[in-house]
């Protein structure tokens, strides 16, 4: 358990947790506004699980990558570990909303965006480093909310905008669980590339 | 020396990740809808305006990427000591920043031209402000970034930034256009003239221009946008702040008030020299429109082939020239402004450009559609003609008749086939004065008497 917190402490897991939870609950309560459907469409969960990719891709190094690579723990599981159980809590925290009367739903949309964007994530921390894997996860979500994009039968476009695809599209899901695999793969058994102390040190 | 400066900084910095990144967006935007753009310059100065939806957001975020590095390499109490003004180290690397900026977006600009170049029939000047307002958009969200990320030097601040930004230049333009409905979706009250701050156009057809006007108050509020935030990223202290904003505000309140209502639809105005007409004088006259002068050429071929087959069935009443019409589907010229128009001329439909510059349109469909035409006009009636159309092309080419590839009712394509068997049931003679008085009632805008004389016995 000691371990656990003190890992999840220098993470700044906390912070992020609670940064995600305040965007995603704002998200949820200005639905209506906008919206007389109770379902909040696909877009609004790309918006929302691309808030959680950015915030768990803050969480994906340490503030001293070398001194972290000292420890004799088994890096790839503890890596893996730590991106299953942040899509896990992701999904976790969207599915709340359907005790309420606006939904983040359906399920596969969810898990599909998730996953996919947390292995984009996950990919661009172990291609940039943590502090930038926000940069592939946000530009796709931003290219599959243009307004001329959607919903289309065509395959490059399913893949081009995988994201507001509806539930089921097969070449979307492939793209996602591709992303999600290749991502998940790379972070655990490279993890981020080591940068001297002073660029990775956390926020103040 | 100052160049110097900023072309070190440039270097060292994340400017370079920052431009390519831009580019790479920028250009997968433009070459993916090439078909919007090709062989028109307003259509591509619009669809470049359009990138910005991607861009600015973009921008912004590098802006505070940029802005947070001295906060990142722990300098920044170092350089608070000194006692040269802030300003003085922030603007080599904001110049450089907005120097990149610019050269993307004229990138972006740049890789449509050869897809425009080859086929356009005139260069419009209002080209030039609308692609000058568009890269003074991504200066101006450059340095806001830079200023946020110097404010909030946070990880988080550059992508959250982003999703902000994006949300406010496109979902809230749409949202406050929307509002303006009512329940049975009627507009109640025109977009207010605000929404014209926000430089990202999403469409505009091909006959309209955005006036330079209008360009102009959109450079100054973006000029007194990018004056704000570069005077917030060298502020030190609440008065400096607070000043800072007001470049801003005096940009939104001058050039509010002078913006025409109705967003960007409403700006458009009609570009008439895009709505002249080029013709082909080698036999039949041949006109399209300047903004289309490049299907010219293949359009003459089945344009020509069209007179023929009606001069041979409807001897001594064809039309003798040919000529695209300027209506296109959102009414840009209303029908007052081209009624002048004898029934020697076949007025097609305004066509639509493909991929490469040339029409998308077989020369099949071209025929197709010029047959149409002939016996179609814009009338007060808001009757539909096609059925009464659709038989009277197939009597003159001998066919079927067409009703389109869209799910026709069947008891409309059995009554279709039924007139076109009772019409060539009769005397020839007959059939061709029927078919003559039809067409002339078609053009003189008698739609019931157009029916009844194809429709014979029928209700």
């Amino acid at each position: 358990m000691r371990w656990l917190r003190l890992y999840l402490r220098a993470r700044r897991v906390p912070l992020a947790l609670a940064g995600t939870v305040c965007a995603i609950g704002s998200l949820w309560a200005s639905w209506p506004h906008f919206s007389d459907g109770q379902t909040v469409n696909a877009r609004v969960v790309s918006a929302a699980a691309l808030i959680a990719a950015v915030a768990v891709g803050t969480t994906l190094g340490g503030a001293d990558d070398a001194l972290d690579h000292t420890a004799s723990v088994n890096w790839p599981a503890r890596r893996a570990g730590h991106v299953l159980a942040a899509a896990a809590a992701v999904v976790a925290l969207l599915l709340v909303s359907t005790l309420t009367d606006v939904r983040f739903e359906p399920l596969g949309v969810v898990a599909r965006n998730t996953a996919g964007l947390l292995g984009l994530t996950a990919l661009g921390a172990a291609l940039l480093g943590a502090a930038l894997s926000w940069i592939a996860p946000l530009i796709w979500t931003l290219v599959a909310l243009l307004p001329w994009l959607g919903p289309s039968d065509q395959v490059r476009w399913q893949i081009a905008a995988w994201l507001v695809q509806p539930a089921g599209t097969t070449a979307a899901t492939a793209c996602a669980t591709l992303l999600a695999v290749v991502g998940l793969v790379a972070y655990a058994l490279r993890g981020c590339p080591r940068r001297p102390a002073a660029e990775t040190a956390p926020d103040r | 020396m100052t160049g110097r400066i900023m072309r070190i900084e440039v270097r060292r910095s994340a400017v370079p990740g920052i431009a390519l990144l831009l580019v790479i967006v920028g250009a997968a935007l433009m070459l993916t809808v090439t078909g919007g753009y090709a062989g028109r310059w307003t259509q591509l100065a619009v669809y470049a305006r359009s990138t910005l939806m991607m861009l600015m957001p973009l921008a912004l975020a590098g802006g505070a990427w940029l802005g947070r590095r001295d906060r990142r390499h722990r300098v920044d109490e170092l350089f608070g000591t000194t006692v040269r003004p802030r300003w003085r180290r922030s603007v080599p690397l904001a110049a450089g920043y907005a120097l990149a900026l610019v050269t993307v977006y004229l990138l972006t600009f740049l890789l449509g031209i050869p897809w425009v170049a080859p086929s356009a029939g005139y260069f419009p000047v209002s080209t030039i402000p609308i692609t000058a307002v568009g890269a003074l958009a991504l200066v101006a969200a450059g340095w806001l970034g830079m200023a946020a990320g110097r404010a909030v030097p946070r990880v988080a601040t550059a992508p959250v930034l982003a999703v902000v930004a994006f949300a406010v230049l496109t979902f809230v333009p749409d949202y406050v256009s929307m509002s303006g409905y009512d329940e049975n979706f009627v507009k109640v009250r025109p977009d207010p003239a605000a929404l014209l701050l926000a430089p990202a156009i999403n469409s505009l057809n091909d006959f309209k221009t955005i006036p330079s006007s209008v360009s102009l108050l959109q450079a100054l509020w973006l000029a007194a946008l990018a004056t704000t935030g570069l005077l917030l990223l060298g502020a030190v202290g609440r008065r400096a702040v607070a000043l800072a904003v007001l470049p801003a505000v005096v940009g939104a309140a001058v050039a509010v008030p002078l913006l025409p209502t109705g967003g960007y639809s409403g700006s458009a105005v009609l570009d008439p020299a895009a709505v002249e007409l080029v013709c082909d004088d080698d036999g039949p006259q041949v006109c399209v429109t300047r903004a289309h002068a490049a299907l010219l050429p293949e359009v003459v071929g089945p344009a020509r082939k069209t007179l023929a087959l009606i001069d041979a069935k409807l001897p001594g009443t064809a039309p003798t020239r040919v000529e695209e019409g300027r209506q296109l589907v959102d009414n840009t010229v209303r029908s007052d402004a081209n009624h002048v128009r004898d029934d020697g001329t076949l007025v097609f439909d305004a066509l639509s450009i493909g991929w490469t510059g040339f029409s998308d349109v077989s020369p099949d469909e071209l025929s197709a559609a010029l047959l149409d035409a002939a016996w179609w006009r814009e009338c007060e009636t808001g009757y539909p003609t096609f059925l009464a159309r659709a038989v009277a092309v197939a009597w003159l080419t001998g066919g079927q008749p067409d009703l389109g590839r869209g799910s026709t009712a069947p008891e409309e394509r059995e009554k279709a086939d039924a007139a076109l068997r009772e019409l060539r049931n009769l005397p020839s003679d007959e059939q061709r004065k029927r078919v003559q008085a039809a067409r002339a009632a078609a053009l003189g805008c008698e739609i019931d008497r157009f029916h009844s004389l194809l429709f014979l016995a029928q209700p």
